[in-house]
């Protein structure tokens, strides 16, 4: 596919022919194929899967389940049974907090983050540790903002019962070495949770080559619905997860005062899923790989390549990080021009961008600032829009500076 | 209807693209009632705007003005917006007001309610401080 071919895929910019579009970290479009598959549900076969015994619920049960056939190929996870369906990122990683690591940890234990996590990968950790009196401890920081590989091993000891950060970042689109970072972690024993949010639309994801623990991510961010997310854990630490939701569809046989639980993963899914979701997350799926991972890395480094280029080029401007990109992501401040004023200014001109402390409040307190401009592309996006949204950046910080 | 509530709006139908609103804005903040530097403190600090935004008030005479600043151009712009528009009036009047201000000077669709530029948080304070008042003196 070539990159218009892409872009027509994409009916938000048929609808939208002025807006440039640069927020896909905060979340991506959805190809017509993903919005018709969640239209037809509701249209030709809407019923609750895993229950009633109808023809349209039969179908429904089976799509819902080849989703996490098809999530699982594309994680190259080793059973579908190891991926567990979630709202999102968030819930995923709630759920390793509360079902996992909640039963093993105890006061005084450390779960191991770093300071650039987004707020996704650290709440729910100080909560967790606001529950057992377990701490909080953090890996050491590049200048690059990426986990300094070389000196993890001085913050780990007997107390460190998890490690978990993330694949690439939502602020500089930098990749971490996640692949040492597994592998000291797999070397010491400990438990290993990589939050591939901002990673699962760029970078083809192999958990058994990875030979992390977790891996999680949001179908929002892989051109899929909201309220659709993923965990994949190997099946040795999920038979041990204890459920923290409850109620129908996790359970076998129920009592008046007690009950089984259902075989994985569905223990783990209580209530009636999003079901339009999940059979949607399944197509967004089939998008990703009739495009491929070959020709989204080619358009996309030509886009960063590009945006990098045109960027440099804009007077005062200041990156957040300044590493290599795995993803087209841009975090910028203008000297002299409040990243409110700039991203309030560029809304005017239909360019959609984020701006504050972008979910990641302590890394860019980190970076000594209050928050700054973020411009993330994706394949849809393409060369016109990138100049385009010069010239406005440009137009944009005259109006401010005057 | 509150004292300057017409003149402002006034000021604003006189504009015709967001261009104009905007450097409006911006030059209303240059002249924005400042707040006293040393209450520039979290206490005076609107939560969870995108920019900083200071406000505080003084009672006098039964009625209530008000006084601010913000880091952001835009902000500071809104800020003074409000202070002109809520300073001077009692605070039964300000509880008392409709909130369909900024849908009559045309800036709702530019400036929308949410979270992000503190607008709508701006005025509970104010009317906070207004109900706090009305309790106080009766």
């Amino acid at each position: 596919m070539t990159g218009e071919e892409i872009r027509n895929c994409f009916p938000y910019f048929k609808s939208n022919k002025k807006s440039i579009y640069f927020d896909s970290a905060a979340t991506t479009h959805k190809p017509q194929s993903v919005i018709d598959t969640i239209i037809s549900f509701y249209q030709k076969y809407n019923s609750n899967i895993h229950r009633s015994m109808n023809k349209a619920a039969t179908i429904a049960t089976q799509k819902f389940e080849n989703s996490r056939s098809l999530v699982k190929e594309l994680l190259n996870a080793e059973h579908s049974s190891e991926i567990v369906f979630t709202n999102g990122a968030t819930d995923s990683i709630n759920l390793v907090a509360q079902s996992f690591l909640k039963k093993q940890i105890k006061k005084n234990d450390i779960i191991l983050i770093s300071e650039t996590e987004h707020h996704s990968n650290l709440v729910p950790w100080q909560q967790l540790a606001l529950e057992t009196g377990a701490k909080i401890d953090f890996l050491p920081i590049r200048a690059d903002l990426l986990v300094d590989t070389d000196k993890i091993k001085a913050k780990i000891n007997d107390k460190v019962k998890l490690i978990s950060t993330h694949h690439i970042s939502s602020i500089s689109g930098g990749k971490q070495n996640i692949e040492k970072i597994i592998k000291i972690a797999r070397s010491l024993n400990i438990p290993i949770l990589i939050d591939g949010a901002q990673a699962i639309a760029h970078t083809p994801i192999d958990v058994k080559e990875l030979d992390c623990d977790f891996y999680c991510f949001s179908g929002h961010k892989l051109f899929g619905p909201t309220g659709t997310g993923i965990l994949y854990s190997k099946s040795r630490h999920l038979d041990g997860f204890i459920p923290y939701k409850f109620g129908g569809g996790m359970v076998d046989n129920v009592g008046l005062h007690e009950n089984s639980f259902s075989e994985l993963p569905h223990r783990l899914e209580a209530g009636t899923p999003n079901i339009s979701g999940v059979i949607g997350l399944g197509e967004a799926v089939n998008f990703v790989k009739s495009v491929g991972f070959s020709v989204i890395q080619e358009i996309e480094t030509s886009l960063a390549e590009k945006f990098n280029h045109e960027l440099s080029k804009v007077d005062d401007c200041v990156l957040v990080g300044s590493g290599p990109r795995s993803a087209p992501i841009f975090t910028f401040n203008i000297e002299g021009i409040h990243h409110y004023d700039l991203a309030s200014l560029l809304s005017e001109y239909n360019i959609c961008t984020r701006s504050g402390h972008l979910c990641s409040q302590p890394m860019i307190e980190m970076c000594g600032l209050s928050g700054a401009v973020r411009a993330s592309l994706s394949i849809y996006n393409n060369e016109e829009e990138i100049e385009n949204f010069m010239v406005i950046l440009k137009k944009a910080i005259s109006f401010l500076k005057r | 209807m509150l004292l300057n509530e017409e003149k402002l709006i006034l000021n604003f139908s006189l504009f015709n693209n967001w261009e104009e609103k905007y450097e409006y804005l911006i030059e209303l903040g240059e002249d924005i009632c400042f707040i006293d530097p040393e209450k520039k403190t979290s206490k005076h600090l609107i939560q969870g705007c995108q920019s900083k935004v200071w406000l505080d008030f003084e009672f006098k005479n039964d009625k209530l003005y008000f006084y601010g600043d913000s880091d952001a151009l835009i902000s500071k712009g809104l800020v003074a917006l409000i202070i002109e528009l809520y300073s001077g009036n009692s605070p039964k009047d300000i509880l008392t007001h409709q909130d369909n201000f900024f849908e009559k000077i045309n800036l709702k669709e530019h400036l929308s309610m949410t979270r992000s530029n503190g607008l709508s948080m701006m005025i509970k304070k104010i009317k906070k401080y207004a109900y706090e008042q009305l309790n106080k003196n009766g």
